[in-house]
């Protein structure tokens, strides 16, 4: 019983410090369904695996899940709502549902913040702030950045079919260089982009410049001038790695994610997500982040 | 402190040769029955496990890197990133049969037998075959001979204890090597180390 108390009251301090570095920076909590219908995650995939979801039944026998991430349900939620140019700025702290394969329904506590209606990378900066300031609750931990557009605008340059890229994308997501090469010689592609993109992968310091060398379009450049201006006005203890990815595939821009060294996963997952919106056909700048709240209480007990 | 975890057996020695090119002291002693050994002043750990326990370790986070095959990474399919092709251990993920039973693949409806069930699944799958997988943990060469499978998934290195079994290989399915591995987060906080140690590897 003692035990029991004493973490309740670690949960709730934890929680409560991780709400106000986010409430006192003006954001909103707010609330969101529990679920939504089968049809509109479809429309998203690349977001959890459709077996890993927990579905339910409504009334008229339609197929609901129990949703697998917040980001999604508040975009869905504002899309009828919002108006442009607004700035809002959300954040929550609620539950997740996951279905995993072994261990059966998984509630896990996510909380987060997402910066809606501003395209600047202050915005960017605002949001990665806050979450090296959640970060910094924990010893020996670190934060790391990508951006989306730098593979993408490669990813552009090469013609084969969609599910091929994936398939390139997942290699580099897994960090499987030689699987990476293979899949390129299978295609008829320049050498420069190939090049580009096993360079992703090669286990180097990161060096802007490299990246700038050689072969480019403007999705490249629009990464790399980015992350260039994150490395010179960010001032936070944090790492670059343009091949980082996410498994959710809405994000389109600056994106990252934050470890903990005794953890083995990322408790912070966030990135700018402007084309989200787009599925409900509306078009809200969108950037966010959210903390894995189990792993971070994890986390802080290693300390 | 890096801990790496080794896969014990063939690759052993040849992964003891690549940590000397990355300027690591040799520590190990194949001969004793420990399984454990620390080179304390370069501060690294390693540890002897079971192949396909290395990707266990390494995916878990408990060693930070890891050597084995690429047949056992293929078939596990977890998430691990790999660092560096070293070069050794090499051999070939094959389809073999009969002898005399080499159209096998041309059959509708063909039996597998392997200890790689994810690495036959996905290559029949993506020749669009349907196949019936049985697997086994040893002595897949027996399987077409006895009856159990039509032919059998496994790496073959030099083809003798296919052909001592009366089999063939119809068809070779990936080049397997082994890998030096690392953990998605370890890989995060020790980068330099990381970086430094490929660098001498591909050096050397």
């Amino acid at each position: 019983m003692e035990y029991y108390l004493k973490n309740l009251r670690k949960r709730s301090q934890t929680r409560e410090a991780v709400q106000a570095i986010i409430k006192n920076s003006g954001y909103l909590m707010m609330e969101t369904s529990y679920f939504e219908p089968y049809d509109t995650f479809s429309k998203c995939s690349g977001r959890t695996p459709k077996e890993k979801t927990v579905k339910v039944i409504n009334n008229l026998g339609e197929i609901e899940i129990l949703r697998p991430d917040i980001t999604f349900n508040i975009i869905q939620e504002l899309s009828s709502l919002y108006e442009a140019p607004k700035q809002l700025k959300l954040c929550y702290d609620s539950t997740v549902f996951e279905n995993d394969l072994v261990e059966g329904i998984k509630e896990k506590r996510q909380i987060g913040a997402e910066y809606l209606g501003n395209l600047s990378i202050e915005a960017d900066m605002e949001i990665i702030r806050l979450s090296c300031q959640v970060l910094k609750m924990t010893q020996d931990s670190v934060l790391v950045i990508g951006h989306t557009k730098y593979l993408e605008g490669l990813l552009k340059e090469i013609e084969c079919e969609e599910t091929f890229k994936l398939d390139i994308k997942e290699a580099i997501y897994k960090k499987q260089p030689l699987l990476l090469e293979r899949l390129l010689t299978t295609l008829n592609i320049r050498t420069e982009i190939k090049e580009k993109l096993l360079m992703l992968l090669a286990v180097e310091n990161f060096d802007l410049n490299t990246y700038g060398r050689g072969f480019m379009n403007g999705e490249m450049r629009i990464a790399l001038s980015e992350i260039g201006f994150l490395i010179d006005n960010l001032n936070q203890p944090v790492e670059f790695d343009l091949s980082l990815l996410s498994q959710f595939d809405y994000y389109d821009g600056i994106i990252f994610k934050g470890y903990n060294k005794g953890l083995n996963m990322p408790i912070i997952r966030g990135g700018r997500y402007d084309q989200l919106s787009g599925l409900f056909n509306k078009s809200i700048p969108a950037v966010g982040f959210s903390v894995e709240f189990e792993g971070l209480m994890r986390s802080v007990e290693n300390d | 402190m890096i801990r790496v975890g080794l896969a014990k057996g063939r690759l052993c020695e040849s992964a003891i040769k690549s940590f000397e090119k990355m300027n690591l002291k040799q520590v190990i002693d194949l001969n004793s029955r420990k399984l454990v050994f620390q080179d304390k002043e370069n501060e690294v750990e390693y540890i002897l496990l079971k192949p396909s326990d290395v990707v266990t370790y390494v995916e878990n986070g408990v060693c930070d890197l890891g050597v084995v095959g690429s047949d056992v990474i293929m078939e596990r399919e977890e998430m691990v990133y790999e660092l560096a092709d070293l070069g050794f251990g090499k051999c070939k993920f094959s389809i073999a049969t009969l002898k005399d039973n080499e159209n096998i693949l041309e059959q509708n409806f063909i039996k597998v037998a392997t200890k790689y069930p994810n690495v036959a699944k996905k290559y029949f799958s993506s020749l669009g075959k349907e196949i019936e997988i049985i697997s086994l943990n040893g002595s897949v060469e027996l399987a077409p001979i006895v009856g159990l499978a039509d032919c059998i998934v496994d790496i073959v290195e030099t083809g003798s204890t296919l052909k001592a079994n009366n089999l063939v290989v119809v068809e070779d399915m990936h080049l397997v090597s082994a890998r030096l591995i690392c953990n998605s987060v370890s890989y995060r906080f020790n980068k330099p180390t990381l970086v430094e140690w490929v660098k001498n590897l591909k050096e050397a």
